[in-house]
């Protein structure tokens, strides 16, 4: 049983290098170096007491961040409550439980106890939170109040995604192949500049403008776009997006076939970081 | 249209920052109350954020701060924050927006409330769409703890109006959570504790998530009856329980600014 191995505790200065690269090699590019001092070591909140770390013979295979802060729960009441930051586990050691023990951990610690803190907030993915935050913590969604706004400034990173994609098909890595049609399809989505994809028998282009019409236009909000990426089965949630018509689609009736070969280059461009 | 100057942070606008963020969301809550220490940490040492990037708005009139922005160039406004004015609202978006186009930044994402019309009605202005990319959960690690501090502003009411006491019971409590707590009002004052209290006047059953979910108002507490997901002994105390739920519970949705996100 890994569970008799692991040895739960509170962070020591030591421990700074191993669950700075442990979060490092778990958030990649998100969470390295300095970021992890400043949100942590630097941040006038940061408790030693409420950094759990899992460990397995010496080594750092986990942690789990809270941090303790001054938290306004409505109009008149400010209390100090926690705000449950970045899990991590080893993937190695990841569905054995480690990151519900190290919550549990941290919801025994003495700091908790003595602050009598009322409750714990946190963001994050709902599904995550659904397979793992509510079954070993109880968590639910909180009163949200908050309007998110987004712009699209350009897509600089869709045409990094087209460049990785044309890199992949001129190597010939890619099993799906290009049409033999030429096809231009317009995005016209709200809050952003409109994006030009033009789908050729070579490769694919981002223009910024189209020569000549668009074969298939798709028109729609951020929001419907943002869902689609985000959703499991992509193509059922475009074609539900089409039909309560929350997506607009033109189509020349002769590219209709087309759009059908093509929606892999979609999912391969567009599903990955657009902003 | 006012008049209006706008200039980038300098040392020893935190202050005047900070009470201004503190005045505009006075009628808010969800965020961490601004002190010049977690300002400076949040938003000034903040990896992301040059001093250029930090616009502050001024009314040339009485040289009074009306707003100002934090600008990051991962294109998170941290901070969005100015009197209830459409112009100045929309003079903050347009530097933000011209501020990250000349860093080539893709995109910009900011937060307000939902419940403020002009900033919402701004950010349309400025060709922002609603989007809904992060959610907010909270877990409660006790409830006595909870109830006393949603009780601390509504006591001179419950002792007014209520002469009971409750004894709750929670269902599969995990072990952090209270299995059974009390609250014992009278004239003198409210008592929130944990255990049963002596002949108490309704026993409640409940689990974790629907107390949960009323406490932070997100659940009706009659629905909670009417569900089966709470049931009060004897049952004629059903409303008397539901009017104490339902006047502790919280009322306004939380508005987390982005820079409290992490």
């Amino acid at each position: 049983m890994v569970e008799e191995k692991v040895v739960y505790r509170t962070f020591k200065d030591d421990d700074k290098n191993a669950v700075e690269s442990l979060v490092k090699s778990i958030f990649g590019g998100f969470l390295q170096g300095e970021y992890w001092d400043w949100k942590y070591l630097n941040n006038p909140f940061f408790n030693r007491e409420l950094l759990a770390v899992a460990e397995v013979n010496g080594e750092i295979v986990g942690c789990n961040h809270w941090l303790l802060r001054s938290f306004k729960v409505s109009r008149s009441v400010v209390n100090d409550v926690v705000l449950a930051a970045d899990v991590a586990v080893n993937p190695d050691y990841r569905g054995k439980g480690l990151g519900s023990m190290l919550l549990r951990f941290l919801r025994s610690s003495r700091i908790v106890k003595d602050k009598r803190l009322a409750f714990i907030y946190m963001f994050a993915d709902p599904s995550l939170v659904k397979r793992f935050h509510a079954p070993a913590a109880e968590y639910i969604l909180a009163p949200d109040g908050t309007a998110q706004y987004m712009k699209v400034l350009n897509w600089k990173k869709v045409k990094q995604n087209v460049e990785l994609l044309n890199k992949a098909i001129r190597s010939g890595k890619l099993r799906k192949k290009l049409s033999n049609d030429d096809l231009k399809v317009l995005f016209r989505i709200s809050a952003a500049p409109p994006l030009y994809i033009h789908v050729k028998k070579d490769g694919i282009d981002v223009e910024e403008s189209l020569a000549g019409d668009a074969d298939i236009v798709l028109s729609g909000d951020l929001s419907v776009f943002d869902r689609i990426k985000l959703s499991k089965r992509r193509k059922w949630s475009l074609f539900k997006a089409i039909l309560t018509g929350r997506l607009k689609v033109k189509v020349k009736l002769t590219k209709l076939l087309s759009l059908f070969h093509v929606l892999w280059i979609f999912e391969e461009v567009l599903g990955r970081k657009l902003t | 249209m006012g008049k209006y100057t706008v200039r980038n942070f300098v040392n020893g606008d935190e202050k005047r920052i900070v009470e201004l963020f503190n005045r505009v969301f006075e009628n808010f809550s969800g965020y961490v109350p601004r002190t010049v220490e977690y300002w400076r940490w949040c938003c000034l040492e903040r990896l992301d954020v040059r001093r250029d990037g930090i616009f502050l708005i001024f009314n040339e009139e009485n040289g009074a701060l009306e707003g100002y922005a934090v600008v990051g160039l991962s294109g998170n406004i941290w901070e969005f924050c100015c009197v209830p004015s459409l112009d100045v609202a929309l003079l903050l978006l347009d530097e933000a927006i011209r501020y990250l186009e000349d860093m080539g930044v893709s995109a910009v994402n900011v937060n307000v409330p939902e419940s403020c019309d002009v900033l919402n009605e701004a950010c349309r202005k400025a060709g922002f769409a609603r989007v809904d990319v992060h959610k907010m959960f909270v877990g409660v690690l006790s409830f006595s703890k909870l109830l006393s501090i949603l009780i601390e502003d509504r006591k001179n009411f419950l002792c007014g109006k209520f002469k009971e006491k409750f004894c709750i019971m929670i269902r599969d409590a995990p072990f952090w959570i209270e299995k059974t707590l009390s609250v014992d009002i009278n004239r003198d004052g409210v008592n929130v504790f944990e255990g049963s209290v002596d002949s108490p006047t309704a026993f409640v059953k409940t689990d974790v998530k629907t107390l949960s979910s009323i406490l932070f108002g997100i659940m009706n507490p009659m629905h909670a009856v009417l569900r089966f997901k709470m049931g009060v002994k004897p049952f004629w105390k059903i409303p008397r329980f539901v009017e104490f739920l339902d006047s502790v519970r919280l009322r306004d949705a939380w508005f987390w600014p982005l820079g409290d996100f992490g």
